[in-house]
């Protein structure tokens, strides 16, 4: 007991040993990693042809801001990732989720911590292509972001408020295996859902007034778009403010809708391993 | 090593995969829930991608050159290949890398068997079947919409197209897996399913030079855009047969790139 509290004050020196194994981990794959980044932002190539395709022949929204938006995405989008559904929902399943329950530290310190770890070298290998899609962006005259160092800030914020709803969002669902032995159609149905409403298919702009109130409400908006809305520079200060306070009520709450479901599941859980 | 006297004719390879269906059938019982999720799933994939191509065209009628309906007919298309594509070899090919990391590789080669094809489909996934009704239904919205347009000459020439576009499908996937065996955890599965994911809209979107591109070099077009216009009756009888002979050439390619990678593969999984 005694050795847990002093862990526990700990806390910053286990995350960071983590997330630099984590680092090292993806480093050691890093070819992997390159392949995925690049079809990673083939995908988000493919999305601004047919947003920006859209822009032009409807006059619906700017261009240039669709576009924009995208190319942030390569950069703000790595940031934001939470392998939990992933890695969290495997380690339930083959019962080694038992070994981080033994471990002197929660066990979302090792998941935060591979999640740093895993994103911050996913941003390194990503600044070459945000460069280029900035500068070629910029050659066509659509890049409208101009670096604001207030809005920068706000987005830096809006980026740690973001992943951290997401890992909560992750790790909720992850808990879902302790009931349910075959996740893998749960999992990509998860994935459907938080990559549509985090507006990486359909940026918000595009959408009637009644679907924006929607996606504003829900926590998912907080994962990835509201950091690059507030970098595009077009929100007003108000828009920014409550888009920060529906943001904190949300990572209030699913903080604690998580703390409840843990106490109510892992009672559940059997670790057999399948 | 292939057994003297022992001679694969293609009923041998439909037997295996017909025994092999049917395992995969019984097993996808096991888990009667999953098949709940998947068609939820479904409807929820059918409805954003509404959603998606209502916003795109906004108000306008035409989107590049394609109306609505046929916007959908190219969806359709594409969520029937990518889903059933992944029902049948998809998730062999996926699974792959683990066979090798883990030496079960070894026991594919041993089987009297071509190994890229028993690799791709020794498992059928039905949940995927699931997923596929959603081309299903954008391809049947598509032909409501269009009654009384059709000719059977054209339905016909949809139907090779779509034969074609699943061989394109199946080459791409063939290809990009088969240096798994060379160079295991190297993403490539990851990277051919993006870069199909660019032929889900029609390919007047890119710019001319990258269309040039997907007609050529990288021929993703023919995966949605020309089975759809030759449903549409935009292009003829000549597309469906430069589409085929390069299906089959490029089969042929992602089979001879299968063997040297075999060659190069050093069994050191375990």
């Amino acid at each position: 007991m005694k050795e847990k509290i002093n862990q526990k004050s700990n806390f910053k020196n286990i995350l960071k040993r983590i997330t630099k194994m984590f680092f090292a981990q993806e480093f050691m794959h890093k070819e992997q990693l390159l392949v995925w980044i690049i079809a990673d932002i083939i995908k988000i190539a493919g999305l601004c042809f047919v947003w920006a395709a859209s822009a032009r022949m409807t006059g619906n929204m700017d261009q240039g801001y669709v576009i924009t938006y995208y190319v942030m995405m390569i950069l703000v989008g790595k940031l934001m990732q939470d392998i939990t559904p992933e890695n969290g929902v495997r380690q339930i399943l083959n019962g080694k989720f038992s070994n981080s329950l033994l471990k002197p530290m929660s066990y979302l310190t090792e998941y935060l911590g591979s999640n740093m770890g895993s994103n911050f070298f996913r941003l390194i290998v990503s600044i070459p292509a945000f460069g280029l899609g900035m500068y070629i962006t910029n050659r066509l005259g659509f890049w409208i972001v101009d670096f604001n160092p207030y809005l920068i800030l706000l987005g830096l914020f809006a980026v740690v408020l973001g992943f951290l709803i997401n890992f909560l969002l992750g790790n909720i669902f992850a808990m879902l295996a302790f009931y349910n032995k075959n996740m893998e159609g749960m999992r990509i149905f998860y994935s459907n859902i938080t990559a549509t409403f985090s507006g990486e298919y359909i940026p918000f702009v595009a959408l009637p007034l009644v679907a924006l109130f929607t996606v504003q409400v829900l926590p998912f908006r907080y994962t990835l778009s509201f950091p690059i809305e507030i970098l595009l520079g077009r929100m007003t200060n108000y828009d920014i403010g409550l888009g920060f306070l529906i943001g904190i009520v949300w990572l209030i709450a699913l903080y604690i809708i998580y703390s409840i479901f843990f106490k109510i599941s892992i009672k559940k859980y059997a670790a057999e391993g399948i | 090593m292939q057994q003297k006297g022992y001679r694969t004719t293609i009923w041998r390879y439909a037997r295996i995969w017909f025994l092999n269906l049917r395992a995969s059938i019984k097993k996808s019982n096991t888990y009667k829930g999953e098949i709940v999720v998947r068609f939820l799933r479904t409807i929820f994939i059918l409805g954003i991608q509404l959603l998606l191509l209502t916003l795109v065209f906004g108000n306008s009628e035409i989107y590049v050159g394609w109306t609505k309906a046929e916007a959908y007919l190219v969806m359709g298309i594409w969520n029937l290949l990518n889903y059933s594509g992944w029902a049948f070899f998809g998730i062999n090919l996926e699974r792959l890398e683990s066979r090798v990391l883990s030496g079960e590789f070894d026991f594919t080669l041993l089987k009297p068997l071509s190994s890229a094809w028993f690799s791709s489909f020794y498992d059928f996934s039905t949940y995927s079947v699931i997923s596929s009704l959603s081309g299903v239904a954008l391809i049947a919205y598509y032909f409501v919409l269009e009654w009384g347009t059709f000719t059977w000459e054209r339905i016909l020439l949809g139907c090779g197209g779509i034969i074609v576009a699943f061989v394109f499908w199946y080459a791409f996937y063939l290809l990009l897996a088969s240096f798994t065996l060379a160079n295991p955890r190297n993403g490539f599965l990851a990277l051919v399913k993006e870069i199909l994911g660019l032929a889900k809209y029609p390919v007047n979107i890119y710019s001319n030079s990258i269309q040039m591109i997907f007609f050529t070099i990288l021929p993703i077009a023919f995966v949605s855009t020309v089975p759809a216009s030759l449903i549409i009756g935009r292009m003829g009888v000549s597309f469906l047969i430069i589409g085929a002979g390069l299906a089959i050439l490029f089969v042929r390619f992602s089979y001879w790139v299968w063997k040297q990678n075999v060659r190069k593969y050093v069994s050191a999984g375990g």
